[in-house]
């Protein structure tokens, strides 16, 4: 967010009071962006299986690791300097869960075995953003656009399903050996604000950057009518090619 | 042992060894002289003595190889046990057992040698008369695979000796019996029971209810008492108050299929005689491999098989099989193989001796003594009388309440660990005390062992000396009758006696050991575990002296 600030701050101080009068011709804006996105917010999950009469309570901690990211935004100007748009944004990376299980023994109550491992966890972020714009040229090669909307980010998720473990006897201890996973994918609807910059070449085509936030919460479906709340999005700065026409 | 009578059996041992290679004796010649020699050779200058005595006796085939097992206690040490052989017979009660490193070097070595057989080994009585014989005898037919061995047998502690038949068999009276058939004429020399049980008479009421885990295998709807986890094999067979099916399988003449595996269908089981049955037995074995890297009864993870509800716990079935079945109602016990059978009780209301019978199976220290014959029968192979008999019994008492140590809380009250024997089932105040034989009528010390021929020579009677060294080596205290105090280890410091005892008895003792020989082998195990004068040989020396043996 405070990315997002800085950038409406320089913006409104780099342009004087007389660029507010320059034309902005072109209608129809599109970017194309490659960046980051930063690191989500981690999560967690708890959940127990039946086993050997009793329950094994497993629980797994989730990072959420910054990671590449593709957009593309296209707007057109509909009246004045206000622009409607839409963007697409697409970013995954793989992350170790930490992996935590006690496990009931298969001879004695109340005699748990604990065991932990990782589990490779893929999150995949495609966000859909209704982009609302206000155009500003600040002088004749840069432009800037502020905008703001909702947003749609469709959230992947490995979730651990299962722990899987060696044990042999007589069972006083176990080994973790992987777990089960399965993919979930849910959508949840949120916002997105940023500012994009441009330094045009020519006419019509430029170069800029790009400063977003995202932010939604999706509840992924765990199995068993149990879900788990995630927040998705995060602060994305990319940079990318500009047409004006 | 003096130096003097160290000299005068190596004079027998040599003078066996010169009769083993001598010409045979005519069978009506006089007879030599004969003599027991007891080895405990635990110091390098007794072995320098007693090894190559043995070793010849081996080379010569007057010892036989008979078990050789890895020592679970020590890695790359193994125990070898050789029986006694006198022309190519077999002498009952004759046999060494050496402890060796990795390198084959004996360490030390227990045993009991006969010399000055001179017998002839030819029998006059064939062995398909000696079996039509103890079928009259035993009232009931023996099966096809239950076969007489010719063997050796000492009199009055190899005085003299008599080539002899030997049948273990089953009785109408569900009793196991040794016969030994004199081989020349037929008659019969001697009998005894071998019914390695935990106790005798009376009891009533139900299982103790409490919930556990139980090890099974199949599937829903059908669930059948075979633990699949443990490495053995652990069945529980439902007998189904079938007295007469669960003699005839004893007795050989009938095998147990699937249909006789006690089983539930919602995994959910009721039935305590078999729960407990099942989940002590898996227990018994869990603790024998944790304390002692033990594996099993055999140390080879031979199945365990218990046999439960042998008759119905019902007054009517008490009237019709009381009398013929005893130990199927107020006894437990093995039946070799690796088979235990429990004994049901008493119905509510019944008592005997004033005591309440509940399912032997429900107290765990009895699972466990009855298992732990099934150690002793392929280890040691303690004879069931005498004094070999009472350590038999004293050891599975030993290891029957260090079970209950195992996983139960100390305390007072059921399922609770404690020093009493059966107490769980049998209300009440159990069957012995270890902390206080003389409670139960049975001997504390030595002096006051029992001289009898009944309960064979006082095998669950005085099996109350060792029990209360036992108890002494751990808990400490004063002996009754001698006065004498011990300090123990402690309870917290029980492991150490408790791997003292079984070293000593699995690995150390001879078939027909005595207490004395009890004494020196658990002294040696002491040391050999954690050194001489260490405070497990002190609690040791003090507890076996406190009750009288030196």
């Amino acid at each position: 967010m405070r990315i997002v600030a800085a950038a409406v701050l320089a913006v409104t101080i780099a342009a004087p009071a007389s660029a507010q009068d320059r034309q902005w011709p072109e209608r129809t804006w599109v970017s194309i962006n490659g960046g980051i996105q930063s690191a989500g917010t981690a999560f967690d999950d708890a959940f127990e299986v039946p086993l050997y009469t009793e329950s094994e309570r497993v629980t797994v901690q989730y990072p959420v690791k910054g990671g590449g990211l593709f957009g593309a935004h296209a707007g057109y100007r509909i009246w004045k300097r206000l622009t409607i748009g839409a963007g697409v944004t697409r970013y995954s990376r793989r992350a170790d869960a930490q992996v935590q299980a006690q496990l009931p023994h298969p001879f004695f109550d109340n005699q748990f075995r604990a065991v932990e491992g990782t589990a490779s966890a893929l999150r995949g972020e495609t966000a859909a953003n209704v982009l609302i714009g206000w155009m500003q040229p600040v002088s004749d090669r840069v432009r800037v656009i502020l905008t703001a909307g909702p947003s749609f980010i469709n959230v992947e998720q490995t979730i651990v399903t299962a722990v899987e473990v060696a044990e042999t006897y007589p069972y006083d201890t176990a080994a973790f050996t992987t777990a089960s996973t399965r993919r979930e994918g849910r959508t949840g609807t949120g916002f997105n604000a940023g500012a994009d910059v441009t330094w045009m070449f020519t006419r019509h085509l430029g170069a800029g950057g790009i400063v977003q936030i995202t932010r939604a919460r999706a509840r992924l479906a765990a199995g068993n009518d149990r879900t788990i709340t995630v927040d998705a999005g995060g602060v994305q700065a990319g940079a990318g090619i500009r047409f004006f026409f | 042992m003096t130096a003097s009578r160290r000299t005068s059996v190596l004079a027998c041992i040599a003078a066996a060894l010169g009769v083993a290679f001598g010409p045979a004796p005519s069978a009506q010649g006089p007879r030599a002289p004969g003599r027991l020699t007891t080895f405990a050779a635990g110091s390098p200058q007794d072995l320098r003595q007693w090894d190559p005595l043995a070793d010849a006796m081996l080379r010569s085939g007057e010892l036989r190889v008979r078990q050789v097992r890895d020592d679970t206690q020590f890695p790359g040490r193994r125990v070898e046990r050789a029986d006694q052989y006198y022309r190519g017979v077999r002498v009952f009660g004759g046999d060494i057992s050496r402890q060796m490193d990795e390198h084959g070097v004996v360490l030390s070595m227990f045993g009991n040698v006969y010399t000055g057989i001179g017998i002839a080994p030819n029998p006059a009585v064939t062995a398909d008369a000696v079996k039509a014989t103890i079928n009259q005898l035993a009232s009931l037919e023996q099966g096809p695979n239950n076969a007489p061995e010719l063997v050796v047998l000492p009199i009055d502690d190899g005085a003299s000796f008599r080539l002899a038949w030997r049948m273990r068999a089953v009785t109408d009276r569900m009793d196991i019996v040794q016969y030994f058939l004199d081989a020349e004429s037929g008659s019969l020399l001697r009998q005894y029971s071998d019914l390695q049980t935990q106790s005798s008479v009376g009891r009533g009421t139900g299982v103790l209810g409490d919930s556990k885990k139980i090890s099974v295998s199949g599937a829903a709807g059908n669930f059948t008492a075979r633990d699949l986890l443990r490495p053995p094999l652990v069945e529980t067979d439902d007998m189904k108050g079938d007295p007469i099916r669960t003699n005839d399988y004893l007795n050989g003449r009938v095998a147990l299929g699937a249909t006789d595996i006690a089983a539930d269908s919602d995994n959910n089981w009721t039935d305590g005689a078999v729960t407990d049955a099942h989940v002590y037995s898996g227990f018994t074995y869990d603790y024998y491999f944790k304390r002692f890297g033990r594996r099993g009864l055999d140390n080879n993870n031979i199945r365990i098989r218990n046999l439960v509800n042998p008759v119905r716990r019902t007054p009517q079935d008490v009237a019709l099989y009381l009398t013929s079945f005893p130990d199927f109602f107020v006894n437990a016990f093995y039946a070799g193989g690796g088979i235990m059978v429990y004994g049901v009780g008493l119905p509510p209301g019944f008592t005997s001796g004033g005591q309440s019978w509940n399912h032997l199976s429900g107290a765990i220290d009895v699972v466990a003594h009855e298992l732990t014959h099934g150690v002793t029968d392929f280890s040691s192979g303690l004879i069931y009388r005498n004094e070999s008999g009472a350590l038999n019994e004293a050891f599975s008492d030993m290891m029957g309440t260090s079970v209950e140590f195992f996983f139960q809380p100390a305390g007072s009250g059921d399922l609770k660990a404690d020093y009493l024997c059966g107490e769980d089932v049998v209300k009440p105040g159990g069957l012995r005390s270890m902390e206080n034989p003389q409670a139960y009528g049975d001997p504390d010390h030595y002096s006051r062992r029992f001289l009898g021929t009944a309960d064979n020579g006082g095998v669950h009677i005085n099996s109350g000396i060792a029990n209360h060294a036992f108890y002494l080596a751990i808990e400490g205290g004063t002996n009754r009758t001698s006065g004498l105090a011990v300090q123990g280890v402690g309870a917290a410091n029980r492991e150490q006696i408790e791997r003292v005892f079984y070293r000593a008895f699995t690995q150390m003792l001879p078939s027909n050991a005595t207490f004395a020989l009890a004494r020196a082998a658990t002294l040696q195990a002491a040391r050999d575990l954690f050194g001489a004068n260490s405070n497990a040989e002190r609690a040791v020396t003090q507890a076996w002296t406190a009750v009288g043996v030196e």
